[in-house]
């Protein structure tokens, strides 16, 4: 029990940051800058949780700062008519030194940050944040499923024509579709901040990529998608806790800091055919 | 103003700025050219900087061996065996997309982030027991290090190895029937369906060339050099290779000078940093930024293409221009 619950633990915030990564995938716009948004988003929890003295203004200003700085790029790259694959790369290289360069300007380090005021119980912490990452997920499914919006989202990549033929701007849902995905990255980001209850670089650890990997295992469906997070949940809580098992306790860390991203490539390897 | 002045001149303002800088611009031809193989195949190879880290480490840990055969011999192996094991990641990324439709950018990055803590494991391990470095592996002897060109900087005769790299992917791209396919597929990829071209003909060769240039720019970083593998000696050489291969359009001809002037960039931004007492995120920053800025289609345009297929100027905005004609 204890087992599945800390799986769960780990699922849910991958699964909101997943499901993130799957409205861009439907309008078409893979959001290759999620792995650093994560970062972003959990630095940024951390320094205004700091000033503010309250972690809901903290984490709020944060994600509100991510999403606007999204689409003020994103804007700014689709006014130009830039390739947007390649800005959303740039963004994530852009994403990742901007947190390192605001840490040493506002806290003087570049290391681990912690203070009095970040600092939560690792059970409260946990319990809290996998509800609100479960009803934002929910709230995302069901946008898809039953909503018009949803709907204009998942054919934009797909059926643009559609829209467009419509009158309806598929250029806009292209950019919703990048703000749901900043709005889930930041938000992981400020859970795995608040878990830690400090802000450590690189923070994500991969998980933004293996987000998309999991929309891709999970072929855009979010009921496989679920299967396919749960499967990376358990591969992280196996690297974390392997090392307890007397039979792995030789293992290094090295190849356990490996295993999350062995499993997909393995999951890949072994799912069934999909190219026609 | 001192650091404006700094940027725009540190480069050229002694035989060691000018030699690094222009050792760093090599190491970004080689990486640059793989890039493009990928790129003008209709791939993306977002894992060169664990084929690069790969690459260097096996070069290392063979140069570094108790094996008594003839330097050449040795220097050889490393130099096959290096770029052997670049071209089986990326091979592995070809075997993904061929047999079951992955994603190459994201099978070749998750396999670069899976054997990069990896490599960083071995390298801790193996020195844990000979009471050495533990961030880096023992140094390569003299009789591998690569001549040097510019004593004291690190410029060494690999500069002239990039530049034959770079005319011959440029011949093998624009002036061979493998190449003409390749760029078909890059272009096109229902039309290379149409004309009967092989998918896995051209996912292999391109990605396993793009593999084994990324390893040998490691391999070159090692011998040339570092002299070492030392962790995170790859950091930024793999997105910064994309970069030149972007800007350059692909074309291995253009990467000499694209790998030149972001060199230059890079380095300058380093030694402002350095010496100016920013800190080094301005670097990465830059990186970012232009990154961000290769993206836009002005760039195109301030480089038009002389060789390979024109591209239809009214294409239609579908999925694949989305993700950079990368399928």
């Amino acid at each position: 029990m204890s087992t599945t619950l800390q799986i769960f633990y780990i699922a849910s915030p991958l699964l909101l940051i997943t499901l993130g990564g799957l409205v861009s995938e439907y309008a078409g716009r893979m959001a290759c800058f999620l792995d650093s948004i994560i970062n972003l988003g959990a630095f940024l929890c951390f320094a205004f949780t700091v000033a503010t003295k309250n972690i809901f203004f903290g984490a709020t200003i944060s994600v509100l700062c991510c999403m606007i700085l999204v689409f003020a790029l994103e804007r700014f790259s689709s006014h130009f008519k830039a390739n947007m694959f390649l800005s959303s790369l740039g963004m994530n290289l852009f994403f990742t030194a901007l947190c390192s360069l605001l840490s040493s300007i506002l806290f003087g380090t570049r290391s681990v940050l912690s203070s009095e005021i970040f600092s939560y119980s690792s059970n409260i912490s946990k319990i809290t944040t996998s509800t609100i990452c479960i009803l934002f997920s929910l709230l995302i499914i069901l946008l898809l499923k039953f909503t018009k919006t949803g709907l204009a989202l998942r054919i934009t990549g797909s059926d643009s024509d559609v829209l467009e033929s419509r009158g309806i701007s598929s250029d806009k849902y292209r950019t919703l579709s990048w703000l749901i995905a900043a709005f889930c990255g930041a938000f992981g980001g400020c859970v795995f901040a608040i878990r830690l209850s400090s802000y450590v670089p690189n923070i994500s650890s991969g998980r933004g990529w293996t987000a998309l990997a999991a929309v891709f295992l999970g072929r855009k469906n979010p009921v496989l998608i679920i299967l396919a997070v749960a499967v990376f949940a358990a591969a992280e809580y196996a690297s974390s806790y392997l090392q307890n098992i007397p039979l792995f306790a030789n293992v290094q860390s090295s190849v356990l800091l490996a295993l999350p991203y062995i499993a997909s490539l393995v999951l890949i390897l072994i799912m069934p055919n999909e190219k026609k | 103003m001192d650091a404006l002045i700094t940027f725009f001149t540190s480069s050229f303002s002694s035989i060691y700025n000018f030699g690094s800088f222009l050792n760093n611009a090599c190491l970004l031809m080689i990486a640059g050219t793989g890039a493009s193989f990928a790129i003008k195949s209709g791939h993306l190879n977002l894992g060169g900087e664990g084929q690069i880290y790969l690459g260097g480490y096996i070069a290392a840990i063979i140069l570094t061996s108790s094996w008594n055969a003839p330097a050449f011999v040795v220097f050889t192996t490393a130099l096959v065996a290096s770029m052997a094991a670049g071209a089986f990641m990326s091979l592995t990324s070809a075997l993904l997309y061929e047999k079951r439709g992955a994603s190459v950018l994201l099978t070749s990055y998750i396999f670069s982030l899976a054997v990069i803590p990896l490599i960083d494991g071995t390298i801790t391990s193996s020195n844990k027991f000979t009471g050495s470095n533990l961030l880096a592996t023992p140094f390569i002897q003299q009789k591998f290090r690569l001549v040097k060109l510019l004593s004291p900087s690190p410029l060494n005769i690999s500069f002239f190895i990039a530049i034959i790299v770079c005319i011959v992917a440029y011949f093998f791209i624009y002036k061979t029937y493998a190449g003409r396919k390749m760029q078909v597929w890059g272009k096109s990829k229902p039309f290379a369906i149409y004309c009967g071209y092989s998918s896995v003909e051209n996912t292999t060769l391109s990605l396993g060339v793009t593999g084994a240039l990324h390893a040998l720019t490691g391999f070159i970083a090692v011998t040339g050099t570092y002299y070492t593998c030392h962790k995170g000696f790859y950091f930024g050489l793999g997105w910064n290779a994309l970069s030149a291969a972007l800007i350059a359009q692909s074309n291995p001809l253009l990467i000499i000078p694209s790998s030149i002037v972001l060199s230059w960039l890079y380095y300058s931004a380093g030694t402002v940093a350095l010496t100016q007492g920013f800190g080094f995120d301005i670097q990465s920053l830059i990186e970012g930024i232009i990154l961000f800025i290769v993206a836009f289609p002005f760039i195109k345009k301030n480089f038009p293409k002389r060789n390979g297929i024109q591209k239809n100027k009214k294409t239609k905005l579908n999925r694949e221009e989305n993700n950079g004609g990368v399928k």
